[in-house]
């Protein structure tokens, strides 16, 4: 089974191909040609706007164990006569994007036609979720939106932050365990009298 | 910014040089030593073009007022990407039309056709009626519709049902529409000094080389 549906080859000497993601969000599902230009309609007629300003470096396939987390980076200048899109996006808040998909998609194009006349649907290639939302701003011009994502493993590798308490042992546990009440507390020893 | 669509009549097309392009914009890393090179195209194509135009000196002023409109990469432009290697138009005296631009008179020549039944977008052949076009669409044009251009490949057929066959029909015709035979685009400057040339003492005409790229995100 290839990643690529039938018809498309890879290895051809002119390849096709548009990056596209797709992030959900509050008010719906927003889709967007990672670093291209022009509006592109896919097989279901769903549009996708070129944005130039939009970069996904360092993207990670999970492997080994890791979880790849990742980012997506909008910068640019701001328009003074326009809204502060960082301040837009700060009132929205983490909850906007918080848990809510980011699916990285291939669309493959088997010819120039199918720029515009697609053939095949966009192929899910990395599903993420996101988790937060940075603002960088450097100097009076340049403004970098950051929205940071983790894949469905994230943070399972990592210690759970449960300590050794009659309440945390309940979490873990999933029902109450009186038990550690007893467990010792300090690392206080009794001195030996004889040795 | 908004961007706001600056009309560039044909009046201000007086070319030297014109050269209207498809860009098909693929990538390739290197050439192997073996010659083999694979081609990525991972980008909507476009059109471009780098026109030379001549302006008589009475025309620089109002050309400059246009360019201006366009503040640099901000505006786009709407243009007609003449074309004399098939479409050979007699070129009217450019007084004339000046005294009638300034008046507010000036009317283009724009012959449209009517494409009866529409096409779907990156259909690879339209059918059209060329009984009011002034001569019969020469293989190789360029012909828009709604300003998104397109060529001409291949024709077949005569009169009311022309068959053409077209690359780069980027967006859906519906039925009866009428398409430009004067291909029309909207096209932003590559530069913000594109179009604001310098002048020269004693030359009757003010030559300038432009480059625009076609706005797709639209």
């Amino acid at each position: 089974m290839s990643f690529f549906p039938v018809g498309f080859n890879p290895r051809d000497p002119s390849v096709g191909l548009l990056d596209l993601v797709s992030i959900d969000t509050v008010d719906g599902v927003f889709r967007f040609i990672l670093g291209g230009d022009g509006r592109f309609v896919d097989v279901d007629g769903h549009a996708w706007i070129g944005c130039q300003l939009l970069e996904a470096p360092d993207l990670q396939v999970s492997l080994n164990g890791t979880a790849p987390a990742g980012s997506i980076s909008l910068t640019y200048i701001p328009d003074p006569s326009d809204g502060d899109l960082v301040v837009e996006l700060r009132a929205l808040g983490t909850e906007y994007i918080l848990d809510r998909e980011i699916v990285f998609w291939v669309q493959p194009i088997g010819a120039m036609a199918e720029f515009h006349a697609p053939v095949h649907a966009p192929i899910r290639w990395l599903t993420r979720r996101g988790a937060s939302v940075a603002f960088d701003l450097s100097g009076p011009m340049e403004r970098r939106i950051t929205l940071n994502f983790e894949s469905i493993g994230a943070g399972r590798n990592t210690t759970s932050r449960l300590t050794n308490t009659t309440s945390d042992h309940a979490a873990l546990i999933g029902e109450a365990n009186s038990s550690l009440r007893f467990a010792p507390t300090d690392t206080f020893q009794e001195q030996k009298l004889f040795g | 910014m908004l961007r706001n669509i600056i009309d560039v009549p044909s009046l201000f097309m007086p070319w030297v040089q014109v050269d209207w392009r498809p860009d098909w914009r693929g990538q390739s890393t290197m050439q192997a030593n073996d010659g083999s090179e694979q081609v990525v195209y991972n980008r909507l194509p476009r059109f471009v073009g780098a026109p030379q135009i001549a302006l008589p000196r009475e025309m620089a002023g109002h050309w400059r007022a246009l360019i201006l409109q366009g503040q640099g990469r901000v505006n786009a432009y709407r243009l007609r990407m003449i074309d004399p290697m098939t479409c050979r138009r007699r070129r009217a005296d450019w007084r004339e039309d000046w005294r009638a631009y300034l008046a507010g008179l000036y009317v283009e020549v724009s012959p449209q056709v009517e494409c009866p039944a529409g096409a779907a977008a990156g259909a690879t052949s339209i059918i059209v009626d060329e009984t009011t076009a002034p001569r019969p669409i020469s293989v190789g044009t360029y012909l828009s519709y709604d300003d998104w251009p397109f060529a001409v490949v291949s024709r077949s057929g005569s009169g009311a049902s022309v068959t053409l066959g077209v690359t780069m029909l980027r967006k859906a015709i519906p039925a009866e529409a009428q398409i430009d035979l004067v291909a029309r685009g909207l096209f932003v400057s590559t530069s913000d000094a594109n179009g604001l040339p310098s002048f020269e003492r004693g030359r009757p005409v003010v030559g300038m080389d432009l480059e625009f790229v076609e706005w797709i995100t639209r």
